[in-house]
């Protein structure tokens, strides 16, 4: 009996391009058997052999199918409506955008559902020059900002401390970079219905609300 | 009770590459740790490593740590996790009363890993903030900007840390990235994500170290006081996060150190990829009597100061290495002490660049 492993597009691309030639010149790049494990092996000795690699690159492909559970994904479908949708907890009141089906304060289920304006004020902030590159830098930059909902910031009475407070990250845009400060106020953009696919994104930004 | 003491240290000097492979860089810390000691590598009873394996490009990393550390056929351990939570772990042992002597050990092989940015983006929520595909320096620049908001800040306070410790790193041989700079030159950087500028961040670096954790006091270098590990408000999308403050502080170093004995701690090794982690960690410490931002105004941090923060020039000085950083950190602390000049210390470290948690350890002279 042996193992069959179907190599996938994404995998093949990062084989070395002699080994990857081989195998789809020979047809094994849809699978293969055991007997081919010795072949692998010698294909490679003779890569780094022939070519005297001192560093081997090898991406590691990170791909997962993530289960956003009862609640986000019923938060994500509300997205694609244009809702923002959040649960309240009956306990200590608290609002939870991104909606949790517990409440970890009073540890029970929480199963009221809410919807919110989206209205929000700025709770911190960032001009961002990079994106995922901190090497390549961006002409203008990104706003990129936590934003809290109205009526939703719990604090403690005496010192103000915020206890909690139902936000989301985002980015700020229709804003001139040196505008944005911390308390300021925001509204969601929504992106067409057309384009909206159940994804955070189908918030455009948030654009200031006017004081 | 059993005391848990520091009976040697060994590490390689950080650099931004190293030719040598992991397994190599670990078994020279390895080395100069047992050298360092005096034990014989036959008295070593577990070990226990700092690994992740997003960062390793290896799946269960631990597996490949054993061999150059002394470890085959003994007890070995992972922890996931940030090294400082490695050595708790290895003091941990000690105090079950079943192991003598362990060995923590952690490494970094940045050098190896071509796209960080993206692999730290893998720690983020896949629904809410990958999407929006920030780099976690900016996420660490919105809890600078909410620190910065809150203690009433300025961006400059951010230069005085990291042009304190790029100079402090010029007295130590372990370092990477110390120079003779200014609080000048650090403010004509420019800004990754306001009110992070480039100098504000720690440059990732190779390094190892390896630390030996003994109950037997015939070749103590330092004793350890107290350990403490908390977490702050934990979920991938920083729904619960509350920016510009670090609520795991408090209830570790409760847990280390009673708030009477305070005094005991002259001087603080921090591991700070950024600028204000440190000024973040230090606010909460509750070991400095004052305001923190008059505090790094005044100098009062500074290495001949009246509380040294990184007098070993830090994450920000030798390089950041990685998950490595809290061993790194103890491992200056400990010659620190052996220096003479002070008598306890306290040691913090972060569970990773913009984690709401981390951990805690005093030591004090052997």
């Amino acid at each position: 009996m042996t193992s069959r492993i179907i190599y996938t597009h994404d995998y093949l691309q990062q084989l070395p391009q002699a080994f990857r030639q081989h195998l789809l010149k020979n047809g094994l790049n849809k699978e293969y058997g055991k007997d081919w494990e010795d072949i692998l092996n010698k294909e490679y000795s003779e890569t780094w052999r022939v070519e005297n690699l001192v560093l081997s690159h090898w991406k590691i492909l990170c791909r997962y199918a993530h289960t956003p559970g009862e609640a986000l994904a019923e938060f994500l479908v509300g997205l694609r409506e244009g809702r923002l949708l959040g649960t309240r907890c009956s306990g200590c009141g608290r609002v939870l955008i991104p909606p949790r089906l517990f409440c970890e304060w009073c540890l029970r289920e929480v199963s009221d559902w809410v919807e919110h304006s989206g209205e929000a004020f700025v709770s911190t902030y960032s001009l961002a020059y990079i994106g995922t590159d901190p090497g390549v830098r961006l002409a203008e930059p990104n706003i990129v900002a936590v934003l809290w909902f109205k009526d939703t910031v719990k604090e403690t009475p005496s010192s103000k401390t915020v206890l909690h407070a139902a936000g989301l990250m985002h980015m700020i845009r229709e804003c001139r970079p040196e505008d944005v400060r911390i308390g300021m106020r925001v509204k969601p953009v929504w992106r067409p219905v057309e384009q909206r696919r159940g994804s955070i994104l189908d918030i455009s930004h948030f654009k200031p609300a006017g004081e | 009770m059993t005391e848990v003491y520091v009976a040697g240290v060994g590490e390689i000097p950080c650099k931004p590459s190293y030719p040598q492979d992991f397994r190599e860089m670990l078994f020279k810390a390895f080395k100069n740790c047992l050298e360092d000691s005096g034990i014989d590598v036959s008295e070593i009873d577990a070990v226990v490593a700092s690994g992740l394996d997003f960062f390793e490009g290896v799946s269960i990393t631990d597996s490949y740590t054993p061999d150059q550390v002394g470890g085959r056929l003994k007890f070995n351990t992972l922890v996931t996790n940030d090294s400082l939570n490695a050595f708790i772990h290895g003091y941990m042992l000690i105090k079950t009363g079943w192991f003598k002597n362990v060995l923590v050990t952690a490494y970094a092989k940045a050098s190896n890993i071509l796209n960080y940015g993206e692999i730290v983006l893998n720690t983020w929520d896949p629904h809410l903030i990958r999407p929006l595909l920030i780099h976690h320096f900016s996420m660490a620049a919105l809890d600078a900007q909410a620190f910065l908001s809150r203690r009433r800040g300025e961006p400059r306070d951010l230069s005085i840390v990291a042009a304190k410790n790029i100079r402090n790193a010029q007295r130590n041989s372990a370092a990477a990235y110390g120079a003779d700079t200014d609080i000048e030159k650090i403010e004509s950087d420019e800004f990754v994500s306001e009110p992070l500028r480039r100098s504000h961040v720690a440059r990732l670096c190779d390094y190892a170290s390896v630390v030996l954790l003994s109950s037997d006091n015939r070749s103590a270098k330092a004793v350890v006081k107290g350990v403490g590990f908390a977490h702050g408000s934990h979920s991938s999308d920083l729904s619960e996060r509350v920016f510009g403050k670090f609520a795991w502080v408090r209830p570790a170093v409760s847990q280390a150190l009673p708030s009477s004995s305070r005094r005991v701690v002259e001087f603080v090794e921090v591991s700070e990829p950024f600028a204000s982690t440190e000024l973040m960690v230090l606010d909460e410490l509750g070991v400095y009597d004052g305001d923190v931002l008059k505090g790094v105004r005044g100098g009062d941090f500074m290495f001949d100061g009246a509380l040294p923060i990184n007098p070993s020039g830090g994450c920000i000085g030798m390089g950041y290495p990685l998950n490595a950083a809290g061993l790194q950190r103890v491992v200056q602390a400990v010659k620190l002490l052996r220096m003479g000049r002070w008598r306890g210390c306290l040691v913090a470290s972060v569970d990773g660049e913009v984690v709401d948690g981390g951990s805690i350890v005093v030591l004090s002279a052997g």
